[in-house]
């Protein structure tokens, strides 16, 4: 009866289309030598670094000996195209401070941020998409405006108040958690539960707002005269459809924290790249900076990356767009 | 199977908003047996889709039935628990909706969205998906499976919204508004699908439309809805013919179609009344030429005519109570056109250049919106344009407005190319005005009525107080109260922004009013009233029109010679008379057979529109062409003159091709015309 002979599988679609991949690639990768640039020239417009690295008592010579060991007599461009070198291989100058090699440093730090920032931004996301989905659907007028409220209220927070308080309620009045340091999981607690209070409204907001649009479309109505039930109406055709926003706002927030959410490091005394980068800065420690600040470039841009892939699955009208 | 399918007794439908109680829906009645198809009519606002949505179980919030029954199959919907209420819904009623660009999930694929509304799983399943799709006339249903909605024309994605309604074999198919957002050749295609699985699957039809044509064809009886209440309600037939009630036969009169050529549009003037504080006599009285003042007490009963008709009214329409004729200074017949060209379009092109090559810049896709069109429009004519979406008619307009610049070819003013006008280009500037579509979107919100109209003026360095006398003069000219002139746009009606465009325009004096789809948004009767407006300026100012739709009995009504476009290209070019009785491009007739409402058959229009970004080679219509031959595949045709004014591009005009065509039956028996096609 049907004229297409029913083949046994369905045609197999990517999720996400070979172009669509490229294309995005080639943006990242464009980003990244643009956010290593500025990166390059922000250090050497500043002056001369060899002056600054030194001693303020230190002899001519001296400056001239430094200047010489990490290149800054060479050219511009010269020193430009051994940035990116030093960036390919992860091979930079030795940390002035530690004597080390400072990608060693960075790659020591960085899976403190690592943990650090994917539990804050699980937590974050579990708070703020409850949250938003409640204000949206609860029955109960209770659930719709009250956790929705306190989480504005607690956006207003910054989130250096935040972790002070929380320091004071939970290791300085009732001593259940550690209040600084890393090592143990208690130590990831209250960091955590500040980057999560910081960025849940945010994503709260989005989603609700997500849903009520989505809410009014016409596909909701044509779902619902098929027969769906409400509840996976609620699920399947609102809430789904209205998430796709929602990714961007959390790729942007995930990038900033894997930038090391310096704040945040600085209270709880966490071992990780921001704090890292802070303490070179502060010791001039510059072939550090560099490290740093580039490797945690590249990784703003490769979760960028990811959310945009990730939100071409979610989302195929956005594979089309090349 | 006796009784009806549906049977609906004093529904009242309730919608609790922000701006306080609304009654929506006010006590109506009817029925719909097996295999019939009930046409609801009306302008908007008058709760056509909210009677629809009732029944579907379908209200926006704050929507509720407050009174009435509704039984469907014979089982009383109030007397379900609320979950299993929605199952039997779900179970015999199939909906389909006005947009289907909107009407599926954008995230899912189309065959994840059928799959949900079957009681089936896995390969079952899609099996069935794809049986369905195939029904519908989507092609490759299989494959088309995993296709996602934004990758379906509006006719296919309509095809498959329907699909859905039928996943579930439903006794009921409710269509609110179902071709309003799409083609007329589509609009065609989707309309007869409904009416062979009405017949085939003895289905009952709810079709709700603001179109009186679509409803003459397709619907066996009709209600007609005003200010949520049915006023008459019969047979299609005696009730279009022969109306009793004064708004059904006022709605007839503005219809373009259902008055012949020549002779004058008499629309219901007025707004049907806000549903918040409603007339508390006859909901129609405010507007009817035959109320009295017994009229104004009571809303009238439901009656029953002689030939069974159901109206409200207690002054029905007979023999001796009709409506007046319209004022006489609108019948007066219009000068005839010179054959003076005011503006001329030669060998026009505009292609847009889609993506470019990444290093070298060279265009690598481009779409040629309009492809040599040469045309002339004569002093004091009105020149309709016509095609379906795509076909480059709103950018050959803008071309010759001077908003947009041709790639080719160039726009001649009164003999001079636009480009050697000099310091004549500010007076072509004002004699050449534009009306737009959309009154919502193309007027600032943000000034007055009198302000959009007196803007034009300032350029002209009129004094302030100067600009609003002539801002006041032109609103009197148009018909629009002076009392507006402090409003803002969002405190008017649709027909009232429209003939604030149109003073806009006159502002400038102009002598030709480029009108891009400037009546399709309107209800009927607002558009029989901006059209009669457009005649008498014509009449009094001599203006010259070149007006752009897509509604063909527009157009007709309008104009003095029609141009047809298919694809860029100008393919028939002919007085209307002419191109209405006799239309010799095979397009051009397909069109016309595809109108609701025509009289005209052959065979309509099938398929889609090709992509305008790679036109058929050839003729460009060979693809849909049931006449094409050999080599309309490879050659294209030129437009050439046949004689009183009629010209046409195609190798086998309709004319010609009647002796053509016999001889070509001839040759069937040694080459069958269907291996001719597959010939390549």
């Amino acid at each position: 009866m049907s004229t297409s002979a029913p083949s046994r599988k369905l045609r197999y679609r990517p999720p996400v289309t070979l172009p669509y991949l490229l294309s995005r690639s080639a943006g990242a990768v464009f980003a990244i030598w643009g956010a290593l640039t500025i990166v390059f020239l922000a250090l050497n417009l500043g002056g001369d670094p060899a002056s600054s690295l030194v001693s303020p008592s230190a002899s001519v010579e001296d400056i001239e000996r430094v200047r010489r060991l990490y290149g800054y007599d060479q050219p511009l461009l010269v020193q430009y195209l051994i940035f990116f070198k030093n960036v390919a291989t992860g091979d930079f100058p030795n940390s002035l401070r530690y004597a080390t090699s400072p990608m060693a440093l960075v790659f020591e730090r960085f899976p403190n941020t690592l943990i650090l920032a994917l539990c804050g931004m699980s937590l974050g996301t579990v708070l703020g998409l409850a949250i938003g989905y409640a204000s949206a659907f609860a029955k109960h007028w209770m659930l719709r405006e009250i956790p929705m409220a306190v989480v504005m209220a607690l956006q207003a927070f910054p989130p250096i108040l935040l972790g002070v308080l929380l320091v004071l309620a939970f290791s300085i009045k009732l001593r259940w958690l550690p209040s600084a340091g890393g090592g143990s999981p208690l130590h990831l607690v209250l960091p955590s539960l500040t980057l999560g209070i910081y960025v849940a409204p945010a994503i709260a907001r989005v989603f609700r707002t997500s849903i009520l649009d989505v809410q009014n479309a016409d596909h909701v109505r044509t779902a619902l005269a098929k027969g769906v039930s409400p509840r996976m109406v609620r699920l399947r055709h609102v809430a789904a459809n209205a998430l796709i926003p929602v990714l961007n706002q959390i790729g942007l927030q995930l990038g900033a924290m894997l930038g090391g959410a310096v704040v945040v490091e600085t209270i709880f005394s966490w071992p990780g790249i921001g704090q890292l980068a802070v303490g070179a800065l502060n010791n001039q420690d510059f072939p550090v900076v560099l490290a740093s600040v580039s490797f945690v470039a590249i990784v703003f841009v490769l979760v960028n990356l990811l959310v945009d892939i990730l939100s071409a699955i979610l989302d195929p009208r956005q594979r089309s767009v090349q | 199977m006796s009784g009806p399918v549906l049977d609906v007794q004093g529904l009242v439908t309730r919608l609790d908003g922000s701006a306080g109680p609304i009654i929506a829906v006010n006590g109506i009645s009817f029925s719909i047996g097996p295999g019939e198809c009930l046409g609801i009519v009306g302008e908007s606002g008058c709760g056509k889709t909210m009677s629809a949505m009732s029944i579907a179980g379908l209200l926006p919030e704050g929507g509720f039935i407050a009174e009435g029954r509704i039984a469907l199959d014979g089982v009383d919907l109030a007397s379900l628990s609320p979950d299993a209420r929605r199952k039997f819904r779900a179970e015999h009623i199939g909906v389909v909706f006005q947009n289907p660009a909107t009407a599926l999930n954008p995230r899912m694929n189309i065959g994840a969205q059928l799959r949900e509304a079957l009681p089936l799983r896995g390969d079952a399943a899609n099996r069935r998906a794809a049986e369905l799709l195939d029904m519908v006339g989507v092609p490759r249903a299989w494959d088309r499976l995993v296709d996602f909605p934004h990758e379906l024309s509006g006719g296919l994605a309509q095809r498959v919204v329907i699909a859905l309604a039928l996943a579930r074999s439903p006794k009921l198919l409710i269509a609110d508004e179902p071709t309003t957002a799409l083609d007329v050749s589509i609009q065609t295609q989707i309309l007869d699908l409904i009416d062979a699985f009405r017949r085939d699957l003895q289905l009952a039809v709810l079709l709700v439309t603001h179109d009186i044509d679509v409803v003459a064809d397709r619907a066996q009886r009709v209600a007609v809805m005003y200010a949520g209440n049915i006023i008459e309600e019969g047979p299609t037939k005696a009730l279009l013919n022969d109306p009793i009630h004064p708004y059904t036969a006022g709605l007839l009169a503005s219809t373009p179609n259902k008055v012949s050529p020549g002779t004058v549009l008499n629309p219901v003037e007025g707004a049907p009344p806000s549903l918040a504080n409603p007339p508390s006599g006859c909901r129609f009285a405010p507007r009817c030429a035959l109320a009295t003042a017994q009229c104004e007490l009571t809303l009238p009963a439901a009656s029953i005519a002689a030939d069974g008709r159901m109206f409200r009214c207690i002054q029905p329409l007979s023999k001796t109570n009709r409506l007046p004729d319209p004022p006489i200074d609108v019948v007066a017949r219009l000068p005839a056109a010179s054959r003076v060209p005011l503006v001329k379009s030669e060998a026009v092109s505009r292609s847009f250049i889609l993506s470019r090559h990444l290093v070298t810049r060279a265009p690598l896709k481009q779409r040629q919106a309009v492809a040599g069109v040469t045309l002339e429009i004569f002093e004091g004519e009105s020149l309709g344009v016509v095609g379906e979406s795509g076909c480059g008619k709103s950018t050959l307009a803008r071309l010759i407005a001077g908003i947009d610049h041709p790639t080719q070819g160039r726009i001649i003013y009164r003999g001079q190319p636009l480009s050697d006008l000099g310091s004549g280009r500010r007076q072509w500037r004002r004699d050449v005005q534009m009306i737009f579509q959309d009154p919502y979107s193309s007027l600032d919100p943000r000034m007055t009525i009198g302000e959009i109209i007196a803007e034009p003026l300032s350029y002209n360095g009129l004094a302030k107080a100067e600009r609003r006398k002539r801002a006041a003069a032109l609103m009197d000219e148009v018909g629009l109260s002076q009392e507006l002139i402090d409003q803002r746009p969002a405190q008017i009606s649709g027909g009232q922004r429209q003939r604030v465009g149109i003073a806009r325009a006159l502002s400038q004096d102009p002598k030709l009013i480029i009108a891009d789809e400037s009546v399709s948004a309107l209800d009927v009767s607002v558009q029989a009233t901006i059209l009669n407006l457009f005649r008498r300026l014509q009449r009094e100012r001599g203006l010259t029109y070149l007006f752009i739709s897509h509604d063909l009995n527009v157009v007709r009504y309008m104009c003095d010679r029609v141009a047809v476009m298919y694809l860029g290209k100008l393919v028939e070019l002919a007085p209307t008379d002419a191109l209405f009785r006799n239309p010799a491009h095979p397009y051009t007739r397909a069109l016309l057979a595809s109108i609701p409402g025509a009289k005209m058959m052959g065979e309509r229009l099938r398929g889609d529109l090709p992509s305008p970004d790679q036109p058929p080679a050839g003729c460009r219509f060979h693809t849909r062409c049931p006449q094409r031959q050999v080599i309309c595949e490879s050659i294209e045709p030129s437009l050439e003159h046949l004689g009183g004014g009629i010209s046409v591009a195609c190798h086998y005009p309709v004319s010609r091709s009647q002796t053509h065509k016999k001889k070509l039956e001839n040759q069937q028996t040694s080459s069958p015309y269907k291996e001719e096609r597959n010939m390549k």
